[in-house]
């Protein structure tokens, strides 16, 4: 089939306007890329365009050399992971029982959920608890306060609501299936998708989280990559007239440590996000966006 | 002092920690409380009564000191705590220097000179962007939460005051006159000091060292200049602003770059005010916080609605029409300030230092040492003042803060005076000693020519040998410049020395800087809020004046400028100030 004029004209401008839309998401991070290969001198007089310039990996070698860099790393994979079981756990142990017309009190019990998110008790009682727990300094500060949230499991109970219908729960039955052989062998294997979702969510809160730990934690062992970047990005721009002598010296090394890692440790942080969208990005229509219409 | 608070009764040992003064001296004493005496009728420290005064140990030899030295000198230090108490002392985080603060070699060699046992539990408190963030110490606070002391937190001194006078910090100021020999000598060589480190009850809540470093007087104030280009156009360092306006014009008309795109002057993230407008009247400078306030025979004053300042928006009104400058004056951001200097783009900068604008490294003929700092200029008024911070405000002076949590303060005292000798100050800025710095020999000298007192390899030491400048320190002058400035061991502290001398004649008379005031709670908030609106409209008018948005020469656009002070509430600004500077002051 011949394209008219008017179609060629049609696709042309489709492309132009999707290509401009790619490039600007492709060139930060190109260029971040980029910049994390080049020398920091060439960064610094704005040499790095489009590749890089004076092409090393130093970047990267400082980060394996730096210990508090791989811990760091070592404890973020930690919190997501422990973040993204024990979260999606909750929300699908909440989400399924608040879906079931059957469960007495449902609605008091999912107006008990609200609540928090219309009222938060802020960071002091917050600081109290946690104190009074014995949870400071422990890697649980980080994972268990907000370990559910309750917009996720509101989407997992719509989520339920709709795709395992009370019809199949009473042919289960009439097979003799418990509540609880149920929820193991129907309500699980019908939710991949949401709990693909719901441990992306928590996971990536985790990962991208560092409030927690800067609140909760002392001990440098634990903390989160998140917070070790915030305190280089910190360290590196303290404002100069703040200091006293012998200082230009450590800014003007502090300055060139956070030069040379800036963008490198932006790709590491980047990195993990970025394998794991793809793989879970198909589940996105089926999970979130069904369990998000009501 | 708190006697009017104190009631008679009884008290146990926590109400009486939160009068600070312990009014009754016996009761005090037998609680180990922040101590005190009732019979102080002026406010002036007078010692833990019944506590002979401890004094300066017995000098030690090995030293070389030059000629009227003033500053800490080797002392024979002694453990003075057996180690039965443990302290817990909450400090900042950092891992690129100190590193873990609980087995770093300054806190070891601490606890072996001193006896202390000291748990040190680090926080972070600055945001991404270096601002402050004290959401985890506030949270502490809040919660009750305390450690015996907080160690160079950032609280502001409005801050110490206010938990002070309420309780949550102990007066150290008794403790000082008796277990602290080496600060009390630090205060008598530096009398304004007290100043600052005073609170609004005439109280002392923290124990802070000091730090007189000479070119951080001068720090906000400077500009420099590429001696090179300079030399290519034939102009000289500009001593009058009708120079400096002919060479920006020079540097403009005969290009030295490389790139034949030069930038004749540029600011970064700097306020250009803070330099030029002193060659019209002397003007302090200002942030966000405060500023543009002198004091005019005992009277504090706004010198941003002056017709001096006038006359000089009129000066940079000139260099614009010149083409000499243009909005990228207002607009450059930090990083691209850089990108501009390391292309060899700047002609003059606008800079604390060089390492805003250029790359910095002590090679041979780095393209840094081509930029020399320009002397105040002389206005068309014969004025010629500089910024000269005598206060030393924004500099690096740790406060050690101990709270009413801690049952013995006068050990943390003694612990604080212990890093005020000149071994503990040295030992916590550079290391080991002998591994990265040790005493001067006798052909070593420091900044200034004469003999030089120590010296060190590098700085800062290596990982988790050194506090970085966390501790309270001791660094007068003389000890400062005493650092041995050698060919193998050069220091941009020596070079920013030599660039700061031709500043110090142009300082105005203290009595005409305002010293560091504090507000009350209400006050501060005030004060916090004006602050900020007077900030914006003195830097947006300026560029807009300078610019040429706002007419300059048009007597209604400066007349609404200076009117938009009033709205703003200059007059009860000027109030806050005036009554918090006659109650503190002197």
């Amino acid at each position: 089939m011949k394209e008219t004029a008017g179609d060629r004209a049609v696709h042309t401008v489709t492309i132009a306007i999707l290509a401009f839309f790619s490039l600007s998401v492709a060139y930060p991070l190109i260029y971040v890329l980029s910049s994390s290969f080049s020398s920091a001198d060439a960064i610094n007089s704005g040499a790095v365009r489009l590749l890089p310039v004076d092409a090393n990996v130093d970047a990267y070698q400082t980060i394996l050399d730096s210990s508090f860099l791989m811990v760091g790393l070592r404890n973020s994979i930690l919190y997501a992971v422990g973040g993204a079981l024990l979260g999606t756990a909750l929300t699908l142990l909440a989400g399924y029982a608040l879906s079931r017309a059957d469960l007495p009190f449902r609605r008091f019990l999912t107006f008990f959920f609200l609540i928090p998110t219309l009222l938060t008790a802020g960071i002091i009682p917050t600081y109290m608890v946690v104190r009074q727990l014995g949870l400071l300094d422990t890697p649980w500060a980080v994972i268990l306060p907000g370990a559910m949230s309750v917009f996720n499991m509101i989407i997992t109970r719509t989520f339920y609501q709709i795709t395992v219908p009370r019809e199949l729960l009473e042919a289960a039955r009439m097979d003799g299936a418990n509540d609880l052989q149920f929820f193991v062998r129907m309500a699980l294997p019908l939710s991949k998708s949401i709990i693909a979702v719901n441990m992306l969510f928590y996971g990536i809160a985790q990962w991208n989280g560092w409030f927690n730990a800067f609140l909760y934690l002392s001990d440098p062992a634990l903390h989160p990559l998140q917070l070790v970047l915030r305190e280089i990005l910190a360290q590196s721009s303290v404002d100069p007239s703040q200091l006293g002598g012998g200082d230009v010296t450590e800014i003007i090394r502090r300055k060139e440590l956070f030069d040379r890692l800036k963008y490198a440790v932006i790709v590491v942080a980047m990195i993990p996000p970025l394998l794991v969208y793809p793989l879970v990005q198909r589940h996105f229509v089926k999970g979130a966006l069904i369990g998000s219409l009501k | 002092m708190n006697d009017r608070k104190f009631s008679g009764r009884r008290l146990n040992r926590r109400q009486l920690l939160m009068l600070g003064a312990g009014a009754v001296g016996a009761t005090a004493l037998a609680s180990c409380s922040g101590g005190g005496s009732s019979t102080a009728p002026t406010g002036g420290a007078t010692g833990i009564p019944g506590v002979d005064p401890l004094q300066l140990a017995a000098e030690l030899p090995g030293v070389r000191y030059p000629e009227n030295y003033v500053g800490p000198k080797l002392r024979d230090v002694q453990p003075f705590h057996d180690g039965s108490k443990t302290f817990k002392v909450v400090v900042q985080r950092d891992a690129q220097v100190i590193g873990d603060w609980n087995t770093n070699a300054f806190s070891r060699w601490l606890e072996e000179k001193t006896g202390m046992k000291v748990e040190y539990e680090a926080v972070l408190v600055r945001d991404a962007n270096g601002g402050l963030d004290m959401t985890r110490i506030n949270a502490m606070i809040a919660s009750g939460d305390m450690p015996d002391a907080f160690l160079n937190i950032p609280f502001t001194n409005d801050q110490i005051s206010l938990y002070g006078s309420q309780g949550a910090f102990v007066a150290v100021d008794d403790l000082i006159e008796t277990y602290a020999p080496q600060m009390r000598e630090a205060l008598e060589n530096y009398p304004q000091r007290k100043r600052v480190v005073t609170a609004r009850d005439g109280r002392m809540y923290q124990f802070r060292g000091i730090n007189d470093c000479y070119h951080c007087h001068v720090m906000p104030g400077r500009i420099w200049v590429n001696q090179r280009y300079l030399d290519a156009v034939g102009a000289e360092i500009p001593t009058t602003t009708d120079e400096f306006r002919e060479m920006l014009r020079l540097l403009k008309e005969n290009d030295p770059t490389p790139g034949k795109n030069i930038i004749p002057l540029a600011a970064g993230t700097q306020p250009v005010d803070t330099w030029i407008m002193n060659a019209f009247l002397y003007n302090p400078g200002g942030t966000a916080s405060g500023g543009w306030m002198r004091v005019n025979d005992g009277a504090v004053e706004f010198v941003a609605d002056l017709p001096e300042w006038r006359e000089g928006l009129r000066f940079m009104r000139s260099l614009t029409e010149d083409g000499t400058i243009g909005r990228e004056l207002f607009t450059t951001t930090g990083d691209d300030f850089l990108k501009a200097g390391n292309q060899g783009r700047l002609g003059v900068a606008r800079a604390l230092f060089w390492g805003q604008f250029i790359d910095i490294d002590y090679s041979e003929g780095a393209a840094w040492r081509d930029y020399v700092s320009i002397p105040p200029l002389k206005g068309p008024d014969g004025i010629q003042f500089t910024p000269w911070d005598y206060y030393l405000s924004n500099t690096a002076m740790p406060p050690l803060v101990i709270t009413s949590a801690c049952e013995n303060p006068e050990l943390l005292v003694q612990w604080g005076d212990a890093m005020m000798s000149l071994e503990g100050t040295t030992a916590a800025f550079s290391g080991i000693q002998g591994e990265n710095w040790g005493w001067a020999d006798e052909t070593m000298t420091g900044f200034d020519g004469r003999q030089a007192v120590w010296y060190q390899d590098a700085w800062p030491p290596p990982e988790g040998t050194g506090w970085s400048q966390q501790s309270p320190m001791y660094r007068s002058h003389d000890y400062l410049i005493g650092l041995a400035a050698t060919a193998e061991r050069p220091t941009f502290e020596s070079d920013l020395y030599q660039a700061t001398l031709e500043y110090e004649p142009c300082a105005p008379p203290i009595e005409s800087v305002l010293q560091p005031v504090l507000f009350d709670e209400a006050g501060a908030a005030e004060q916090a809020q004006i602050a900020a609106s007077v900030h914006s409209h003195v830097t947006q008018s300026f560029a807009k004046f300078t610019t040429g948005e706002l007419d300059i020469n048009d007597d209604g656009a400066w007349q609404g400028y200076v009117e938009q002070f009033e709205a703003m509430g200059m007059t009860r600004y000027l109030e806050l100030y005036q009554a918090a500077y006659d109650e503190q002051a002197g």
